[in-house]
Formats: C-alpha cells, structure tokens, sequence
C-alpha cells in the first residue's frame, strides 16, 4: 500500500482552522471548485483532495475543512496530528475571531508537541475584506503582528517581508457575496513548501502559472 | 440604547430557527460523541435510549445557550448583512453585542477546549477495550457495532459473510471444526477491536469462530426467562396453535436477541438449502447447534420448519465494507440518492468508530490516514447528494410547468434551429418528457451555460477590460502591497473598483434577467440530463471498481 502511495505524487496536508462561521468553508470550496457557498451550514468536517500542478511539479493537496465550533474539538485534535500546515481564518468583521487564533495556534501546538513553532506551517488569513463598513480588526493591528499572540513567527519577520496579499474573487451571481481575503504570512512560511501551497491557494490561481489544476 | 437593544431581541427571535438547527446539530454530534454509537441515533429500535440521552443533552444544551446564541448572533448578522445593504446600524448593534458577550464566550472556549484535552488524555490512558466473547450479546452489540444499522456484533456479520461466500457447499460444515489456535488468535482480534480479514482463514476456522462466540454467550439467545414458553410452546400439539405461541413468545425477545436468532436460522437454512452437498440436514445442524446455542432440539426444529412464517422477513444483508479509493485518489459513489444515503450514513458511522478509536486510544496505526480519505469520501457523497436534491427540487416544478404549456417545446425547438451546429448527447432516460425535447434540452444547454450558469469570470472579465481602468482583471485580484505607506491609496483603489464591479455586475444582470426566465427553465432540463449521465457513469466505473478491488483484495490477503 504504501507502496503504490510513493509512486504517486506527493500528498499534503493542509487543515483549514478558525471560529465558527468566519468562511472557512467558503474558501476551500471556491478553492476546490470555484463555487460560492450562499446558506450558513455549519461544517462537522469535510476534506477534499485537489490535484494541482506546483513549481512544475504535480502535487496534491488534501484539504481539511473544519469546524469552528468546540463541540468537535476532539474531531479536530485527531486531524491536527496529521495535518502539515495550518490555514488560520478569522473575519475582520469580528474581533472575537480574530483573537480566537491565538487558540488555535496554542491548540495546535499542543497536539504537535514534538516540533517547534517554526516547523509547523501557519498561515493567518483575514477573511471578509470586502465588508468594510463592519470591519473590526484594522489593518494597523494585522500589521503591527501583535496578533495572534506572542508567536516568535510574526515577530521575527523583517519589515520588508511583511507582505500582505489581497485576493478577491468575483462573486457568483450575486453581487454582494464577494469573498476576499487578506493573509498574513512569514517569510519562514513562505519557505516551505506548503507554505508556498498556501500562497497560491490563496493569491489568484492562474497569475503566476505556478498553480494549475490538472485536469 | 433602548433602541438597539429591542433590535437584538428582534434578530434573537429571528435566530431562533437558525438556533434550533445549530441545536439539533450539536446534539446529534454530541450523541455520536458521548454514547460512542452514532448508529444508534438512525435506529428506530433504540428510540427510548435516545430519549434518555436527549434529556442528558438538554441539560448541556442549556448550559451552553449563551454560548450558541452568540454563534448564531454572529452567523446571523452576517448574512443578513449580505443580503441587505443596511450595514451600519446592523455593525453598531454587533459592536454593542461582542463587547459585552465576547469575554464571557472567549472564557467559556478556552474552557472547554483545555477540558476536552485533559479529557483525551485520560482516555487514551485508560484505554478501554472491552471483549465482546462472553459478554452480554446487548454489550456486544454496542461494543462492536456493524455500522449499518443491524443491532449484530460485527463478528456474527462477518461470519456468516464469509460461510455465505465460500462455505456453504462445504461438506460437514459446522460439523467439522476448525484449527483450535486459529479460532483462539481471532477470537483474540475480536476481542481487542482490531480488524480481522475472515477471508484469510478456512471456513471451519470461521463456523468454530461462530459456534465459539455463541457458545460463550452467558445466556441463551432464547433467554433464561423465556426459555421455559418456548418449550411449552414447542409441545403445543396442534400446528396453528403452535405456531401462534411461538410468534407470541418470539415477540417478548430482546431486539438483539431476536435479530441474532432469526440471523443464524435464516443463514441455517441457506445451509440447508444445499445438504445434497454438505451433507447437513436438519439433524445433523440440530445436533451441533443445540448444545452451542443452547436450544433444545424440538425447540429448533419448530424453528427450522417454521422459519418463514417466523423470520420471512429478515433479509441477510452482507456486511458493508468502506467505499474504495482508485490510483486518482478518486471515489467512485453508487447512482441513485437512497443507496447514496445508505452508504453515507455507512461512512459516517465508520468515521465516529475511527475518531472514538482514537480517542480511546485503541486505532490501529495509519488510521489518522485513513480518517481524511474516510472522510474525504463522505464529503464528496455530501455534496453529491446536496446537489442531487437541488436538481430534484427545481425539476419538480418544472416539470409541472411543462405539463401545462406546449410552448417551451415550441421554443426550445427554435433554438434548436438558431444554432446548426451542435449535437446533443443522447443519454437521456427520464420519461417525463420525450426523447426529443431532451436532445433540444442538451443543445440549449450548450450554447446557453456559459452566460447563464453566471461563472463569474466569464460574464465579468469582458466589461472589466473595457473599463479604462489602471488596473487589468488579473492585478485587480492580486495586489501586492509591500510597503505600508501605501496601504491606505490602495486601499482606496480597491474600493473604487469594488463600486464599479458592482456597477458592472448590475447592469450585467438586467440584461441577463428576461433571457435567464426562459433559458433558466431549458437549464433545468439539461441539469437533470447532465446529472443522469453523470450518474450513468459513475455506475459502470463502480462496477468496475468493485471487480478491481475484489481482485485486490484477493491477492493481498497472504501475509
């Protein structure tokens, strides 16, 4: 079995965390399947595998969406064990997500015990740019790297690497469900490979001819 | 203040449908969770158990309603945000809402969640496994479910699987027994949770397997209190009347019980059915089946004889086995909505067995693997089914609507004339409509998807490049903002092309509008046509799955 698993291409692991209704779903199926979710349906867990082409290389990327709730915490704590690199959503339309991050990045390295902070790729997105008018986290605050937390990740990082990306996508159909997205990425995250999985998934897919679907 | 705090009692009455759907969601989770036994909740047979369990959650449900009605809080006044464009004075209520609830929610979750750790960490301490030879068949049941739904211990599944597949033409089954050190090595697996692969063992290390299990029950499957009226029962001279008691005394088994003893004479008489081979008659299974089960031999014959009258209506079902994935990573799920839901509630079930094992500490290794592509399966069957409904929902109206007016016929006829070149895929089956509409349903779709199915870059992107905009569609969507002093003109920028997208995006749609009322119902149509030979696909490529992976299997089981 594991056999056949090497002669295949690489598989990573990257499990999409965040509070409860920050639109972690939303990303990974506009992700997947450049769909917009429009209903609130709260996710248990769901995980998708995409087959994308990285740097010339075709790799997959096995996706793990799950909930925000604590209910299924222990549902999550046995992903995070297998789980490579880390997508951290919160809105910006909610303080309170935005400080729950710090959480689940202490949770994460709790259940990741035998590697440091620097090994585990974590990646903080801001979600629901567009929503100005409700925007409770400022970009100063996003930017200054107070957040989450005391993380050795954000602080090392040189002014200059400090870079933001936007992303937006046209919404589907409707007009007002835009989904963009701000992350928040180290340079150390970059790095990396699922770092750099990361970023694509997250900046426009086809801009840079680095991330392509296959088939 | 008064004002804005009538507004919050206003959007909690609103929530409180959303709350009860988050209610019952997280109570059917915590169901899973606590009692290990997803399963449970789906069987009508365990309903007073449920009701047990739900007045248990009740009280945690109300303990965390504070907690769920911020969530909802939140969810709530997003969406309504996307639906209206009233958005200032929704925020302002939301600022006054998570300043004073947001500390006591921060608390409450970081509560929980070193809670919920320290609870983990003791479970996989004490590591509980329980046996499931000589215990209670009820604590056996639960103990090793089947996972689809039949209150059995996997064993006697999987046992009477295996004899049912390769057994029954072999001669002195049951009779003969198998190789004492290899039962006891199974029975071991059993006992510990592992998985166990019957296929690599000889039938009558299996039937010892079985006959092993049972005789090791502590009661009899017929039960110490109503032994006695069975054999009362089976004494009752005349036919009718016999028959008639045995119903009434088989109508006071436990559910297991019953379920096992209809089992393991239904699958007896599958033996039966071929004695001129195995050479097991009546007798023959009696004699070693009385002492085993416990069940005198008038008593099992009664059962035999009368087994349809008894048991007609039990249907050996084979045991389920996980969907598998090909060399794509890809899943092959079965065509029609009811076998979808079958196998999802299937798969759902393994996956609380896979997270309670590691939970409790007890998963084999490589079963966090097996989790995502478990998972990952469940998920695709999620959003297949999802949109199996949706088509469903929007052809049943529409198909109404075509009953009463001949004249989309007439239209989608025309279009058919418009455009000369395309050929339709025939692979319609619905009966609704004619093989001829169809083919018009498939053109139309063809021509018509591309502006109607809104795929946002492809409506949009044309009247973006008009604009005499700076800024072409790709850089639009990424901007690479490296130093902060340019933060706030960009921010500007965006905003601004933010209005004309939408300025765009409307005037799109007005155009849109009157062609999308017709074309949406010819989308309809090609919908459910493109859905069915989806379908139709997916069939023949299971079939041809489940040969390869038989196959597989075969030559993967030496060790």
């Amino acid at each position: 079995m594991s056999k056949t698993k090497q002669q295949q291409t690489d598989i990573h692991k990257v499990i999409m965390v965040g509070s409860g209704g920050v639109g972690k779903s939303a990303l990974t199926l506009q992700f997947m399947y450049d769909e917009f979710i429009e209903d609130y349906e709260p996710t248990k867990a769901d995980s998708y595998r995409k087959k994308v082409t990285l740097d010339g290389d075709e790799v997959q990327i096995d996706i793990l969406d799950t909930a925000g709730q604590e209910d299924y915490a222990a549902i999550r704590d046995n992903y995070f064990r297998s789980g490579e690199g880390f997508l951290c959503v919160f809105s910006i339309t909610e303080q309170e997500s935005f400080a729950t991050t710090t959480e689940f990045r202490e949770q994460i390295l709790r259940v990741k015990h035998n590697k440091s902070e620097d090994q585990i790729p974590f990646l903080l997105v801001g979600n629901k740019a567009d929503l100005t008018d409700a925007r409770q986290v400022s970009l100063e605050e996003l930017k200054r790297g107070r957040q989450p937390g005391k993380s050795a990740t954000w602080k090392r990082l040189p002014r200059r690497e400090k870079t933001l990306i936007r992303v937006c996508q046209h919404g589907k159909e409707i007009v007002d469900i835009y989904t963009r997205c701000l992350p928040y990425l180290s340079h150390h995250n970059l790095s990396t490979l699922t770092g750099r999985i990361f970023w694509n998934i997250l900046s426009e897919k086809e801009s840079k001819g680095k991330l392509t679907p296959v088939n | 203040m008064s004002s804005e705090k009538s507004a919050n009692e206003k959007y909690k009455s609103k929530n409180s449908s959303l709350q009860d759907y988050k209610g019952q969601k997280k109570w059917s989770s915590r169901g899973e969770l606590s009692s290990h036994s997803s399963a449970t909740l789906e069987y009508p047979s365990k309903n007073s158990k449920k009701v047990g369990s739900l007045s248990d959650d009740e009280d945690e449900r109300n303990n965390s309603k504070k907690k769920r009605k911020l969530f909802a809080f939140s969810s709530k006044s997003k969406r309504e945000r996307n639906g209206s464009g009233d958005v200032k004075k929704k925020s302002k209520n939301k600022d006054e809402f998570s300043k004073d609830g947001g500390q006591k929610q921060r608390a409450a979750r970081s509560n929980t969640i070193s809670e919920l750790s320290v609870a983990q960490v003791q479970k996989r301490l004490s590591r509980e496994v329980k046996p499931i030879f000589g215990v209670e068949l009820e604590d056996a049941v639960k103990q090793s479910k089947s996972l689809d739904g039949i209150e059995l211990p996997l064993i006697i599944r999987e046992c009477i699987d295996h004899v049912e597949g390769f057994g029954l033409d072999t001669p002195g089954i049951y009779r003969i027994s198998g190789i004492k050190s290899k039962i006891e090595a199974l029975k071991n697996s059993y006992n510990s949770g592992r998985g166990v692969d019957l296929k690599e063992y000889d039938v009558t290390v299996v039937t010892g397997l079985l006959k092993q299990y049972l005789r090791e029950l502590p009661e009899s499957v017929l039960t110490q209190e109503l032994n006695s009226r069975f054999e009362e029962a089976s004494a009752v001279p005349n036919d009718n009347l016999r028959v008639e008691e045995f119903l009434g005394v088989l109508n006071d088994l436990p559910t297991c019980n019953y379920t096992l003893l209809s089992w393991i004479i239904i699958h007896l008489v599958h033996v039966l059915d071929h004695a001129d081979v195995n050479k097991m008659s009546i007798q023959n299974l009696s004699i070693v089946f009385s002492p085993t089960m416990r069940i005198s031999h008038r008593v099992f014959f009664q059962l035999f004889t009368n087994w349809e009258i008894f048991f007609g209506h039990v249907k050996l079902k084979k045991c389920k086995k996980p969907l598998q994935l090909d060399s794509s990573g890809q899943v092959q799920l079965p065509d029609g909505v009811e076998e979808l839901e079958e196998e999802l509630q299937f798969h759902e079930s393994l996956l609380n067995k896979m997270h309670e094992d590691l939970n409790k500490g007890v998963a084999s290794h490589g079963t966090e693997e097996e989790l995502w592509e478990v998972q990952r399966i469940v998920t695709q069957m999620k959003r297949t089914l999802r949109k199996a409904k949706s088509v469903q929902k929007q052809a049943a109206p529409k198909q109404q609507e075509d009953d009463k007016s001949d004249s989309v016929d007439q239209l989608s006829t025309d279009s058919k004339m418009d455009d000369g070149s395309s050929t339709g895929t025939d692979e319609n089956k619905l009966t609704e409509g004619g093989e001829k509409d169809f083919k018009n349903e498939d053109i139309t779709k063809e021509e018509e998807k591309p502006v109607v199915a809104a795929d946002g870059e492809d409506v949009v992107a044309p009247t973006e490049a008009a604009e005499v905009k700076p800024v072409s569609p790709e850089e639009v969507t990424v901007e690479i903002e490296e130093e902060e002093d340019k933060v706030q003109p960009t921010k500007e920028k965006e905003t601004k092309e933010e209005k004309q997208e939408q300025e765009e995006e409307d005037e799109e749609e007005v155009e849109e509008e009157e062609e999308e009322s017709l074309e949406s119902l010819y989308l309809y149509y090609s919908e459910l046509t493109a859905k069915q030979e989806e379908l139709k696909n997916i069939r023949s490529e299971l079939q041809r799955r489940i040969e390869m992976e038989q196959l597989r299997l075969q030559d993967s089981r030496p060790r």
